[in-house]
């Protein structure tokens, strides 16, 4: 049974889909056969890994399994790690989802033909609260949820809380994002934020990095273009401390 | 291992550039340039199992292919400096849709293999189609044999050569005995070489065969020529037999000691793998002269001459000559069955060993046709199961005799191991073997009845007959 990780966060531009590219990186890298699907239609991961943003007959064919989910899945340049690109059609997801009686259990059902195909499957989440993330609440065991320290709302805050206090729900993770540590607000929230007992907060932080940001002209994942990076180490730290926790059963 | 892919012209990075014709680009390429040995067992154990190996030296050699090869010496088959070039194909947006490999070797025909990428098999299929790849009708390493001058595949004692039931006999004889000939003339060096036990084991077993088939099938030969033959093949069997039964009691010594259940009896039987291999040493030097000399060399061109002008020789003293092959060989084989089931049932517990020997010699006979002729002319699936219980109850009958043989073997070298340093205790040891040996004897005798009456019952030979059309 593949285990189903997602990187999700109701706020946008806080780096879910660079943990998503990066974390899948390195899952197949210590080989684990590893898919990622983008839920974006803005294809960030899609692109990230060089290939076109195109789902034969739109996402509204795939959830209702019209096409089966494994025609649609391309291999990356890197062994044993898939994509289930995005395109703009993803758009119409919450519409398509809508149409079934128990939308929310839709992805779930979309991915089970290939539990036996993958060891982990990462899902690259859309930032919002629509009828997609809570199918992807259904779908994931994992929720992994970057946070920036500097910008960390109270409706994100209690949000997350919920989640994580859910009963059947996703474990719930979190980890922090994009972190200037010569910040003083950003060491302050950190500080408190470790505090609370609700979520758990993994140990390793990502650091802003220029290495980060140069995916996007790399069209590659920070391990790949530049593994001895500061950003590639703390991904290592992220993924190795992130597998040990999953190790442990809830 | 994936398949090897050729072309009409010879693949090179260029020519596949050019043949993409831009609608893919190469990614970065790297080289990888080594000298490969192939290895094998002569009679192409791995080859068989396909498992091609091809390394960079003996230490390379995988466990898998060393526990395949068994008592068989892995030879260097040949040895080729073989350079892979591996490159990306990239589509437009720089991804990588297909890795290829590019393998060349001087003299070889150089050759792709295809690494495609999940969800990218239409380019794949475009890019196969813009090379113009077909299959590669002969494997990298196969080529490396041929042109190295040995055989893809290796040679095998289990000749087959398929058989129109409709054709002549001589001319079918003619084409198994040559056949057979290839077999022994291709092991004698390795024979000669001692390059380990099987090549004489192998030249010995299409010997036999090719003894049989003088036997079985008179009518197809003038009467002197076939004596003369039958002179000729008996004298090769019998110059290298002694060799023969002690490469077998050196390779049986294991086991022979382990009928033994004191470890101390074992140890003690030391001496006795030292005389062994002395008679051994002196029986080859023997075979080795007698081979090496005129009486055999002249044997394989006058034997195959006289098998490719056999059919044009006349047919007054031959009257079988000309008798369809499917017909004449379906007769001998039901008269041999026949023969061997009367021969079986009148044997009883207290049969003398003579009567179980002519019953195993019959059974040789037959399993010789069987292989050469029954299972080339009639239906394949028929008598395969019939084939089986006979092999069943020769190795029941041959157990019997060879344990025989051995004691006959063993208590001959007994003044010689009374003579070593600790020949006193080797032949206490020697007496207990004697003893253990006769009682697995005689277990074997206790099966007899039991695999007969699997290879006569009468349904199977019945399904013979049918298997032959008769
Ligand atoms: N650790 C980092 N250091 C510097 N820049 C980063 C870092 N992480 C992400 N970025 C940059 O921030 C931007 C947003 O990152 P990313 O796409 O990973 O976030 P997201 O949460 O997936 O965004 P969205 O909500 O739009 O999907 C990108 O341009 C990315 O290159
Ligand atoms: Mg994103």
């Amino acid at each position: 049974m593949a285990t189903v990780i997602a990187t999700y966060n109701i706020k946008g531009g806080v780096g879910k889909t660079s943990a998503a590219v990066n974390l899948a990186y390195l899952a197949a890298r210590d080989g684990g056969r590893t898919l990622l699907w983008d839920l974006d239609p803005q294809a960030a991961s899609t692109y990230l890994f060089r290939i076109r943003p195109r789902v034969r007959g739109g996402s509204d064919a795939l959830i209702r399994r019209r096409t089966p989910v494994l025609a649609q899945i391309k291999a990356t340049d890197h062994d044993r790690l898939d994509l289930l690109p995005a395109d703009f059609s993803y758009r119409h997801m919450d519409l398509a989802l809508d149409s079934f009686k128990h939308p929310t259990r839709r992805l779930a059902k979309v991915l089970e033909p290939l539990a036996e195909d993958y060891d982990t499957i990462f899902l690259d989440c859309p930032p919002s609260i629509s009828l997609v993330s809570e199918s992807v609440f259904d779908a994931a065991d994992v929720l992994l949820v970057p946070i920036i320290p500097a910008t960390l709302s109270s409706r994100t805050f209690d949000q997350l809380a919920e989640l994580a206090g859910a009963a059947g729900g996703p474990r719930v993770f979190a980890f922090f994002s994009m972190v200037e540590t010569h910040k003083a607000l950003h060491r302050r929230v950190m500080a408190r934020l470790r505090g609370v007992h609700q979520l758990t907060m993994l140990g390793a932080a990502i650091p802003a990095s220029e290495d980060v940001e140069a995916m996007g002209e790399e069209r590659d994942p920070v391990g790949a273009f530049a593994p001895a990076s500061s950003a590639a180490m703390a991904y290592e730290a992220l993924w190795w401390d992130l597998r040990r926790r999953l190790a442990v059963p809830a | 291992m994936s398949p090897e892919y050729v072309a009409e012209q010879p693949l090179s990075l260029r020519v596949i550039a050019a043949a993409l014709d831009g609608a893919f680009r190469f990614g970065p390429v790297s080289v990888r340039e080594e000298a490969l040995t192939v290895y094998d067992t002569f009679d192409g154990r791995l080859a068989a199992a396909g498992l091609a190996v091809a390394v960079t030296g003996p230490e390379a050699i995988p466990a898998r292919a060393r526990a395949l090869a068994g008592r068989r010496a892995l030879l260097e088959l040949a040895t080729v400096t073989v350079r892979t070039e591996t490159v990306s194909l990239w589509d437009d947006l720089d991804k990588t849709v297909l890795r290829l490999e590019l393998i060349s070797a001087p003299g070889l025909t150089p050759r792709v293999r295809l690494h495609g990428l999940r969800g990218y098999e239409a380019e794949r299929a475009l890019i196969f189609e813009l090379l113009a790849l077909t299959e590669a009708p002969l494997s990298l390493t196969d080529e490396a044999i041929l042109a190295a001058g040995g055989r893809p595949g290796g040679v095998r004692a289990k000749v087959r050569v398929s058989l129109n039931p409709g054709e002549r006999s001589d001319a079918a004889v003619a084409a198994i005995c040559l056949a057979l000939w290839e077999v022994v003339d291709a092991n004698l060096p390795g024979t000669l070489a001692d390059t380990d036990a099987e090549f004489l084991h192998d030249l010995r077993v299409c010997v036999r065969k090719t003894r049989s088939v003088l036997k079985e099938l008179p009518g197809v030969w003038e009467p002197g020529e076939r004596a003369r033959w039958r002179e000729e093949f008996r004298w090769l069997q019998q110059i290298t037999g002694e060799s023969r039964d002690l490469d077998v009691a050196l390779e049986d010594l294991d086991a022979l000691a382990g009928l033994l259940e004191d470890e101390t009896d074992r140890r003690a039987l030391a001496p006795l793998a030292t005389v062994i291999a002395r008679r051994r040493a002196a029986a080859r030097r023997i075979m080795v002269r007698e081979l090496r000399g005129g009486r055999a060399r002249a044997l394989g061109p006058a034997w195959t001459a006289a098998l490719t002008g056999l059919p044009e020789r006349s047919e007054a003293d031959r009257p079988d000559g000309a008798t369809p092959i499917g017909r004449l060989a379906a007769d001998r084989i039901l008269a041999v069955a026949r023969q061997m089931v009367k021969l079986g049932r009148a044997i009883g517990p207290d049969s003398a060993p003579e009567e179980y020997h002519t019953l195993r010699k019959h059974g040789k006979e037959l399993r010789y046709l069987l292989e050469l002729f029954g299972l080339e002319l009639g239906e394949r699936e028929q008598i395969a199961p019939l084939l089986d219980a006979l092999k069943d109850l020769q190795e029941v009958l041959g157990r019997h005799q060879d344990r025989e043989i051995q004691a006959h073997t063993l208590r001959g070298m007994a003044e010689e191991i009374a003579a070593l340093p600790g020949g006193a205790q080797a032949l206490i040891a020697l007496g207990r073997l004697l003893g253990a040996l006769a009682a697995d004897g005689a277990d074997a005798r206790g099966e007899f009845a039991a695999a007969f009456g699997a290879f006569a019952a009468k349904p199977q030979q019945a399904a013979l007959r049918t298997a032959l059309g008769r």
